[in-house]
């Protein structure tokens, strides 16, 4: 029977469903407020603080002469511009993980995995759903803090725009790491876990980040990165054609990291990331993070959110992969086990107390 | 409706289940009767497509629930005896989630979480929330979950667990309810009354192996062999009992309390004349009636009793 199919019929399929119930109930709590509150005031605080500082230091800038060299002094709205963009990064940066590695990790905790890997729905729609609510609450941070950024403004040799490009960087930073801590969450099963190994990985990035942006180890990474969340992708859905009663298993996903972990690792210090590291030094004009950060241009802006985008696809691809694993019939439930255990044990103690 | 063949399910030192093998056609309600640690919730899990079986299938509507694992998730319908709920999340709010991971459109969603609402009587509860429920309505907003999408099977582990006798009650007369839609159940209990009066086909499970399986009705026939009396008496009840003992056909004689339990061979057996008999003799009886043996006796009479 054909009918035309109606926008809502099409709906369906691409709801997010995980995303509304995060909308709905976030903003109940008092954490969520309590977040933005220390967000903001830490912001204020430091904005604050150089208010003071500034009002206190007498600025000298001096004509240059030949007995004492000019004194160069950024405009008091860049200072304070760029302190305000690293503070923000590093917020950003330590709470994004935080909102998402609990994402699978903590429903498989409290209890509530099982019903909702029994529902219709696919599992990329619950993982983007639930990276998805964590940006939207991070997005609303990083508006809130906005206001204290229209300061800079206020003091001088700030363009709005710029505000809006340090915005953007956070912005990325958030969808990358936000991405990678729900990955965590996929690979382990204990939220605890999930979080070292969430900030772990961000370290190592951070490292990279700062110690050697757009160099051939980034891309590597990236690479190593895109890779495994590709393998992933063809075992869920290319060896079934091939073996159509084999089922991907957590292990087998975990196997596949392992190994382009160890083909990343390994490629380092081969000539490929040293042509790559040449090329990119010579091509792009990026010297120091705090200058990146300073440019006028947006090139930081779109060198990160490519970057971010990169990684963030990779990573929600194995995501998804991982979640679709969990959510097959396990082999061993969990909590099925803890009772099955304690069973014997109590079989065993009966049967020594009997005899 | 719901088939299992040689289902079986070893972890690393246990056999959880071994060799389950029953069907259940389309509106049956099974009742799947063991004690703690017998395999029941292991087997519902492999029902529910969530957990491995080691050995063995299960078809739901015909279909292998480890190959069709998604067309059999839109089939059943599960509620667990452990589950967690949300955060800060109203009633029709977990419902709505739920409904939208159903796929439910959303034209049909308000309707379907007010009907399930309704049957549920959790529509006072509406925009209450759901962490705030008492443990009742917490496991009839969990049934309420279950049904959003309409499953021809429901898998009910211990459904009524925690429960204070009112609830109990109430959550008996909604399985009613659904069983009058025409819903396959399985229900899972270590609590026989609740089951007793409800399900048409029973099951007894322990430690992994399915002692007993049918119809309730061929089964309490089964065990009993014959037809079964309760005399009570006022007084002079161990003539009584010497009398019944000696009386043709007469299996066994018990006494509980103040009244007599005469269990018979067959099914042929005149009341009138053992009533007679008793009041020739002299005796005062006070009530005279035919009994069916319960489901608690046909439990005790069929499982051995290891694992209680």
């Amino acid at each position: 029977m054909k009918q035309a199919l109606a926008i809502t019929d099409w709906l369906p399929k691409f709801e997010l469903p995980v995303l509304t119930r995060d909308l709905r109930g976030r903003m109940r709590g008092a954490r969520a407020f309590v977040v933005m509150f220390v967000y903001v005031a830490t912001l204020c605080g430091l904005a604050a603080f150089y208010m003071v500082a500034a009002l206190w230091t007498p600025v000298t800038a001096g004509i240059a002469s030949p007995y004492r060299p000019a004194v160069t002094v950024e405009p008091p709205g860049r200072e304070l511009l760029l302190a305000l963009a690293w503070v923000q990064l590093a917020l950003i940066a330590v709470l994004a993980p935080a909102l998402t590695c609990g994402a699978i990790a903590g429903e498989c905790e409290r209890r509530t995995l099982e019903l909702l890997a029994l529902t219709t729905i696919s599992s990329a729609s619950i993982i983007i759903g639930k990276l998805l609510a964590a940006l939207c609450y991070l997005g609303l941070l990083i508006l809130c803090a906005a206001p204290v950024f229209a300061l800079t403004v206020m003091l001088g040799g700030v363009s709005p725009l710029e505000i809006v490009v340090v915005d953007l960087m956070a912005a990325d930073v958030a969808l990358l790491l936000g991405a990678l801590g729900l990955l965590a969450s996929a690979l382990v099963q204990r939220t605890y876990v999930a979080t070292a190994l969430a900030y772990g990985g961000m370290a190592a990035l951070a490292l990279g980040l700062l110690g050697a942006l757009a160099s051939g180890y980034m891309l590597i990474g990236m690479g190593g990165l895109m890779l495994s969340g590709m393998l992933t992708g063809m075992a869920r859905w290319g060896i079934p054609r091939w073996r159509p009663k084999w089922r991907p298993q957590r292990v087998h996903y975990i196997m596949i990291f392992g190994f382009c972990l160890a083909l990343v690792a390994g490629l380092v210090n081969t000539p490929l990331v040293e042509t790559a590291d040449r090329l990119l030094s010579t091509h792009v004009q990026i010297v120091d993070p705090a200058q990146l950060l300073a440019s006028s241009s947006g090139a930081a802006a779109v060198i990160l959110g490519g970057l971010s985008l990169a990684g963030a696809g990779a990573a929600l691809m194995a995501t998804v992969s991982l979640f679709r694993a969990l959510r097959a019939p396990q082999p061993d439930a969990f909590e099925t086990q803890v009772r099955v255990e304690r069973e014997v044990r109590g079989r065993a103690l009966r049967r020594e107390a009997l005899s | 409706m719901l088939t299992l063949a040689h289902l079986r399910k070893d972890y690393k030192n246990l056999t959880a289940v071994k060799d389950l093998s029953f069907h259940l056609d389309r509106g049956d309600v099974f009742g799947f009767i063991g004690p703690n640690g017998a395999g029941k919730t292991t087997t519902i899990k492999v029902c529910a497509t969530l957990l491995q079986p080691t050995s063995g299938t299960v078809y739901v509507d015909g279909l292998d629930v480890t190959e069709y694992t998604d067309e059999v998730r839109g089939i059943i319908g599960y509620m667990p005896d452990f589950f967690g709920v949300y955060d800060d999340v109203m009633v029709w709010e977990y419902l709505d989630f739920f409904a939208a991971a159903y796929r439910i459109p959303p034209a049909r969603r308000k309707a379907v979480v007010d009907d399930v609402l309704e049957l549920t009587d959790l529509a006072g509860r509406r925009a209450g929330y759901v962490e705030e429920l008492s443990r009742g309505m917490k496991q009839r907003l969990c049934l309420a979950k279950t049904l959003l999408h309409d499953p021809k099977v429901l898998l009910l582990d211990e459904p009524a667990s925690g429960l204070d006798p009112r609830a109990r009650i109430e959550m008996k007369e909604l399985l009613k309810e659904l069983r009058a839609m025409g819903k396959t159940i399985l229900v899972s209990s270590h609590i026989l009354p609740e089951l007793a009066d409800f399900c048409n086909k029973i099951g007894i499970i322990e430690q992994g192996e399915l002692i007993i399986s049918g119809d309730v009705e061929e089964i309490m026939r089964k065990i009993q062999g014959g037809k079964a009396l309760t005399i009570e008496l006022q007084g002079e009840s161990e003539r009584a009992v010497a009398l019944l003992s000696a009386y043709p056909g007469v299996k066994s004689v018990k006494q509980d309390d103040h009244a007599l339990l005469v269990e018979f061979s067959t099914e042929e057996v005149d009341q009138t004349e053992v009533l007679r008999m008793l009041i020739e003799h002299g005796l005062r009886v006070q009530s005279f009636s035919e009994t069916r043996v319960g489901l608690e006796d046909i439990f005790l009479r069929v499982t051995r009793g290891i694992v209680s």
